[in-house]
């Protein structure tokens, strides 16, 4: 990783850094300057600012107590929805102490309206109570508040604090009272803690964040959360990450699951298997498949696995679960396999530097040698050929539980292309009328997505190849190899259009760019905070070979262009050839390598997809002779 | 004697459907069911059964052979219970393709949970659900299940075939009502009277659906529901909560709800001194509507609480009052009840808010409607208020409501009305681009002034009080200009004899023309979007629906340097009896102006139609791709 994510801070090290004075008020009193204002200073187009929001646990008397408050001034009736909130209360806890109101001037004066009875609601579910509530009377320059405390008799649990929300953030502020033990805690933040205080004799401790920008969803994010700044906590800190790592690897190789995996109802097949290929990579194959075929991924939550026979006879598992089947069975082949346990980009990316704990892994993944190639299997999607994990875990790190003490390995298959090329062969008449035929070949993620649209019927993909080229009417449209999911997916199909012509001046305008690789610009805003993640690697090619009349000629047509960043892991090329024989041949190629950049190249990224896309808008001018 | 009877007819309605060794082989599917069809449904069937003014019980069998993994999420168990209905006895198998037994859900495979819905939807639905796990493709799930009804408020609908994409082997429904108990039924696309078998005390009545095979939707065709074959069922009479009514007519089914929801409009003097001060500068009826509107937008939200029969019922007044929030019924109920408060007498009208053309079924009365708004009678116009709505202008219904059957819920019962339908003239755009260029023809400037009408401004409407960066995210992912900042975007509603969104954007950037070896390019189309060409059907088999009357008239002004030569290219125009189109270009001085017109008409048209109607589209699409050569 080109970067550090995490942020670790350890109780041992952690000194006071700074202190603010809070400048924040007590519950239930709102000073006038905070009910007139009109707007955010910071971001005048927030539609709603948390002035404050707390935290506070305190664990005297040998339980815990976690108080929340809020106070949130809403500008624009649209985010009135944050005025309705849930609490969930598992069992254990009890809730106590809920209070809220809604604070609006009105005729000059300042009124108070609270929360009452008939505005709570109570749903019970098996293992916990939800409790909705809505604060009344709100309106556009409303202040609302709410407090709540969750009293936990039994177990200790440690929040995870989120600083930021969807709205700007004025101050977030965690507090730890009386904290009896020592703890880990890991912070993740685009944005820099203002505070820290630690003040271990009498176990209280504080974390302060200011003026927070609001989260918005951008493209090129894996999830919310993880770009979410927060804080996480971990009881029994080990004295070190890499000690912490070595002692969470030994005690999970200790596990029965790991080091013992009972998978002997599957001899038969491993049997049958070997006698059919008798050659290696035939046979890894063959039982990639009959996991994948035979139980269904249900989800991706956590590495504890249940006995795989269970597993099998259910037909249905986790991630983890199928994974560890398919690694075991694969051994029982005769092969070098071990599982590599491993976080989601969706569950959070994992790094060497993050904290060890097995909570951070939410999948299992096969990782073999076969011959002199080495293959990440994962058998958790019927329609994934043997060769591409899910894009879910490309490029994530993760741990090989094989004989070595510690093993860190990235997830970067033999083959992680996913490519899109369009090939077009066009012939232009003296109307003005462009017809032809085209081919496109879908390789990899791409084959494999593209076969995900088709699964219920062809014609949903049919749709969007439409939408993608709307001027044009698409007949005879073919589609190859579609359950053949090991190879390339072909589509073939003839295209008709007629293009913008003037037979007066005798001039021509042509759109040489069938099919752009964006339709709408992906990085139109300025600036970002965020790292960027693409799912996976992209590459994608457009051909087009435009044959015309012989009383045409080309007067001007896009002139050639390579782009591409620093390390040359994206680009944009485009080549330009016209022959003599009436015939002109465009070329263009946008790739992207890696599916991870840091913020900072958000500039130069963002510029190459801007020239793309004037390049894509390009017209070739034709000209009778 | 009574039980057995019903076990005994449930017994022989059953008996009669499957043999009793191997259940739903795959080889008994005939070979047109499986034509584009993910997965066949092998049975479905309800036995329901009236047993008094106030109870019922179905009984339900549903099996569905399951083709391949797509399908797999048609296989699912869900449904949802209340406080008055409860589900009892589900049994979910799963058998192979040759109709052997593979697996018998066990009671914790199966979730029932409360319904979370959102934070500020409460309920007390609670829901069941189980998803099958099967790998191996075909399989069969078949669920029974009864579902015991404490009221027959609502009296099944049943359709034989709930899905074009999914084919039906059999359906069957079939009702056991006493002799004496009044009931209606409306079929559609069924062509036969029911079975019935007589007794002395109850009577069957059965229908039956067999080989119902996929079919493909038409562009521009009716919708789904129209082409499904179905059957309405309602008891005559029904008791719901503590308060009977019936479906006899419109009138009286209005009368129920009248009696459910009425006295529910006390307001404290406090309040009704409010309204009558705040109201009394106004001299006109509608100015007053438009403050109270104005009133209730700016001081209450959408909340939606519905527990017990607060389906139906509305929340009184005073809570909205006192709290600021409440659901539909319950703000239409507070206006209603403001406005009462200075004399303008008003009704809650319930309507089925949809976003195609389903309308009720007029000629069968029963409760079909999901939405409340509310009527202002007026002696001139009819003033419609959709309360729920944070944005609207007065008097303004979206596409959800307008154009619909309203019951209005008076005093002496129901009234059946049309909401307002909208004229193209009233559903319009308008807009002027106007974009400069500096010297270097490097940076160019643009504004646009738009007045969206009627439907046209939904949308906008629904933006206007958002932040300005979500206004500015959805100019930009709407326009066609895709490698621009928008820099400015304003949305104004002006409350005119019709009111209307008045629209300006501003953006700056280096990408207005496009260049390409000497040559600049540039186009006409920024803000609007192309008509999409649907495929060109060799036989088309129905007419050709157009559901919205609009108009759109778009200019885009080019100020040029006046060394500029322009290269023109024609003008296209072409009037059809679905609309009209053009795009015309002229050079005026320094400007180059292009001029887009459309108007779609609204209207049924034959079949035959269908080719001229696509290449009226084609046109569209063709004029829309129109640029000009600029060179210097």
């Amino acid at each position: 990783m080109p970067f550090l994510r995490f942020f670790l801070l350890y109780i041992s090290v952690i000194s006071i850094l700074s202190t603010s004075m809070a400048q924040n008020l007590p519950f239930g009193e709102v000073p006038d300057h905070q009910l007139n204002m009109t707007s955010y200073s910071k971001d005048t187009s927030a539609g709603a600012v948390i002035l404050n929001d707390y935290g506070e646990v305190d664990f005297r008397y040998n339980n815990c107590s976690f108080t929340c408050s809020q106070r949130i001034k809403i500008f624009k009736k649209e985010y009135a929805y944050m005025a309705s909130k849930a609490i969930t209360v598992h069992i254990g806890q009890n809730l106590i102490g809920l209070e809220a109101a809604s604070y609006n001037i009105e005729n000059g004066k300042v009124v108070k309206t609270s929360l009452t009875k008939e505005l709570i609601h109570k749903a019970s579910e098996k293992d916990r109570d939800i409790v909705k509530f809505s604060i009344p009377n709100v309106k556009e320059g409303s202040i609302v508040e709410y407090k709540y405390t969750l009293l936990s008799q039994q177990s200790i649990r440690l929040p995870n604090w989120y600083f930021q929300s969807q709205v700007p953030v004025k101050w977030s502020e965690l507090k730890f009272l009386n904290m009896p033990i020592s703890f880990g805690s890991e912070l993740q933040s685009w944005f820099p803690l203002d505070t820290i205080e630690s003040y271990k004799k009498n176990g209280n401790y504080r974390w302060v964040m200011k003026d927070l920008p609001a989260f918005k969803r951008e493209n090129f994010m894996a999830n919310e959360w993880e770009n979410l700044s927060r804080i996480i906590f971990f009881f029994d800190p080990p004295e070190s990450i890499e000690a912490g790592w070595k002692e969470m690897v030994r005690s999970l190789k200790n596990r029965d699951f790991i080091r013992n995996p009972n998978v002997k109802f599957l001899r038969p097949y491993v049997e049958s298997f070997s006698q059919q290929h008798k050659d290696s990579l035939g046979l890894m194959v063959a039982c990639y498949n009959f996991i994948k075929e035979n139980v269904h991924c249900k989800e991706a939550k956590n590495i504890e696995c249940r006995p795989l026979k269970k597993v099998f006879d259910e037909k249905a598992g986790s991630a983890a679960e199928i994974n560890l089947m398919l690694c075991s069975m694969l051994r029982e082949a005769g092969f070098e396999s071990y599982p590599v346990a491993l976080s989601t980009k969706e569950y959070g990316i994992l790094s060497k530097n993050s904290y060890p704990s097995k909570y951070n892994f939410n999948y299992i993944a096969c990782y073999i040698r076969v011959g002199h190639k080495n293959y990440f299997l994962d058998a958790t999607e019927e329609t994934r050929p043997y060769f591409i994990p899910s894009a879910s875990i490309l490029n994530c790190v993760g741990l090989v539980l094989d004989k070595s003490e510690i093993n860190w390995v990235t997830i970067t298959p033999e083959n992680s292309q996913s490519a899109v090329n369009w090939n077009f062969l066009l012939q232009l008449d003296s109307t003005g009328v462009i017809t032809g035929n085209a081919r496109v070949t879908f390789k990899g993620y791409a084959a494999f997505s593209t076969r995900e649209t088709m699964k219920n019927s062809e014609e949903d993909y049919i749709k969007i190849l439409k939408s993608r080229m709307p001027f044009a009417e698409l007949s005879e449209i073919k589609i190859k190899n579609k359950l053949n999911i090991e190879k390339n997916l072909v589509m073939h199909f003839k295209i008709r259009f007629e293009d913008a012509i003037d037979i007066t001046a005798n001039k021509l305008l042509i759109n040489p760019f069938l099919v752009h690789m964006y339709q709408t610009h992906p990085m139109i805003k300025p600036e970002r905070y965020y790292p960027i993640e693409f799912e996976t690697p992209i590459e994608h090619n457009f051909t087009l070979s435009l044959g015309f009349p012989e009383q045409f000629r080309i007067a001007s047509a896009p002139q050639n262009m390579q782009l591409n960043n620093e390390d040359a892991s994206i680009g944009f090329t485009y080549l330009q050839d016209i022959s003599p024989l009436n015939l002109a041949t465009i070329k263009s190629r946008f790739y992207v390598k890696d599916c991870f950049y840091p913020a900072s190249m958000y500039a130069p990224i963002r510029e190459i997809i801007t020239k793309m896309i004037e390049k894509e808008k390009e017209d070739i001018l034709l000209t009778k002779k | 004697m009574h039980f057995r009877l019903i076990t005994l007819s449930i017994l022989l309605f059953f008996l009669l459907q499957t043999p009793s060794w191997a259940k739903y082989p795959m080889l008994d599917i005939s070979s047109p069911l499986l034509v584009d069809a993910n997965a066949i449904v092998r049975v479905d069937s309800c036995f329901l059964e009236i047993k008094n003014n106030q109870k019922s019980t179905a009984f339900y069998k549903y099996a569905i052979t399951i083709l391949n993994s797509s399908a797999n999420y048609k296989g699912a168990f869900h449904t949802y219970y209340d406080n008055f209905s409860s589900v009892k006895g589900l049994s979910i198998q799963i058998y192979d393709k040759y109709g052997v037994l593979k697996k018998a859900v066990k009671k914790s495979e199966i979730i029932d949970k409360p319904v979370f819905g959102s934070y500020s939807e409460v309920t007390d639905d609670r829901e069941i659900i189980y998803e099958p796990a099967e790998t191996h493709y075909p399989y069969t799930i078949e669920y029974e299940y009864t579902i015991n009804y404490d009221n027959l408020f609502h009296l099944r609908s049943w359709f034989f075939q709930g899905d074009n994409k999914i084919s039906v082997e059999k359906s069957i429904f079939v009702l056991k009502a006493p002799n004496a108990h009044p009931f209606h039924y409306q079929d559609v696309h069924y062509d036969e009277a029911p079975v019935v078998t007589k007794e002395e005390e109850y009577s069957l009545y059965r229908w039956e659906k067999k080989h119902l095979t996929t079919f493909k939707l038409e562009p521009y065709g009716y919708t789904e529901q129209k082409l499904l074959s179905r059957l309405s069922l309602r008891s005559d009479q029904f008791k719901y909560g503590d308060i009977s009514g019936d479906y006899l007519s419109w009138k009286s089914f209005g009368k129920w709800a009248y009696e459910l929801n009425k006295e529910r409009d006390g307001l404290s003097p406090q309040t009704i001194e409010k309204v009558k001060l705040l109201t009394s500068g106004s001299k006109t009826v509608d100015e007053k509507i438009d403050l109270v509107y104005k009133y209730v937008q700016s001081r209450t939200r959408y909340v939606s609480v519905q527990l017990g029969i607060g389906g139906f019922r509305t929340f009184p007044a005073s809570y909205v009052d006192k709290y600021g929030i409440g659901d539909c019924k319950a703000l239409s109920n507070y206006t209603m009840a403001l406005l009462k408060a200075i004399d303008i007498p008003s009704f809650l009208a319930l309507v089925k808010a949809n976003q195609t053309s389903n309308d009720i079924e007029i000629d069968f009365v029963s409760s079909q409607f999901n939405h409340v708004i509310l009527c202002v009678p007026m002696t001139q116009d009819t003033v419609w208020l959709e309360c729920t709505s944070q944005n609207y202008p007065t008097g303004f219904l979206g596409d959800f409501t307008f154009d619909k059957h309203a019951l209005l819920i008076t005093p002496e019962g129901g009234k059946l009305i049309k909401t307002p339908s909208s004229t193209k003239q009233q559903n319009r755009t308008i807009r002027t681009t106007r974009i400069t260029l500096n010297d270097n023809i490097e940076k160019g400037y643009l504004t646009s002034k738009s007045r969206y009408m009627g439907t046209m401004a939904d949308e906008r409407y629904e933006l206007r009080s958002s932040e300005h960066d979500a206004k500015v995210k959805w100019v930009q992912d709407n326009m066609r200009l895709n490698n621009a900042q928008v820099k400015q975007v304003t949305m104004e509603t002006k409350e005119e004899a019709s009111p209307y969104v008045a629209e300006t954007i501003q953006l700056e950037t280096d990408h207005l023309l496009t260049k390409s070896n000497g040559f600049y390019f540039c186009y006409p189309m920024i803000f609007e979007q192309s008509l999409e060409i649907p495929e060109s059907l060799e036989n088309r088999t129905q007419p050709v629906f157009i559901n919205t009357d609009y108009s759109i008239s778009d200019t885009t002004i080019y100020q040029l340097p006046t060394t500029a030569k322009v290269e023109m290219l024609p003008d296209i125009k072409t009037e059809t009896p679905f609309g009209y189109y053009s795009m015309t270009l002229k050079k005026d001085g320094d400007n180059l102006i292009w001029i887009r017109q459309l108007g779609i008409n609204k209207g049924t048209y034959p079949k035959e139609s269908y080719p001229e109607w696509v290449k009226f589209l084609k046109t569209t699409a063709k004029g829309d791709r129109s640029k000009a050569i600029v060179t210097f």
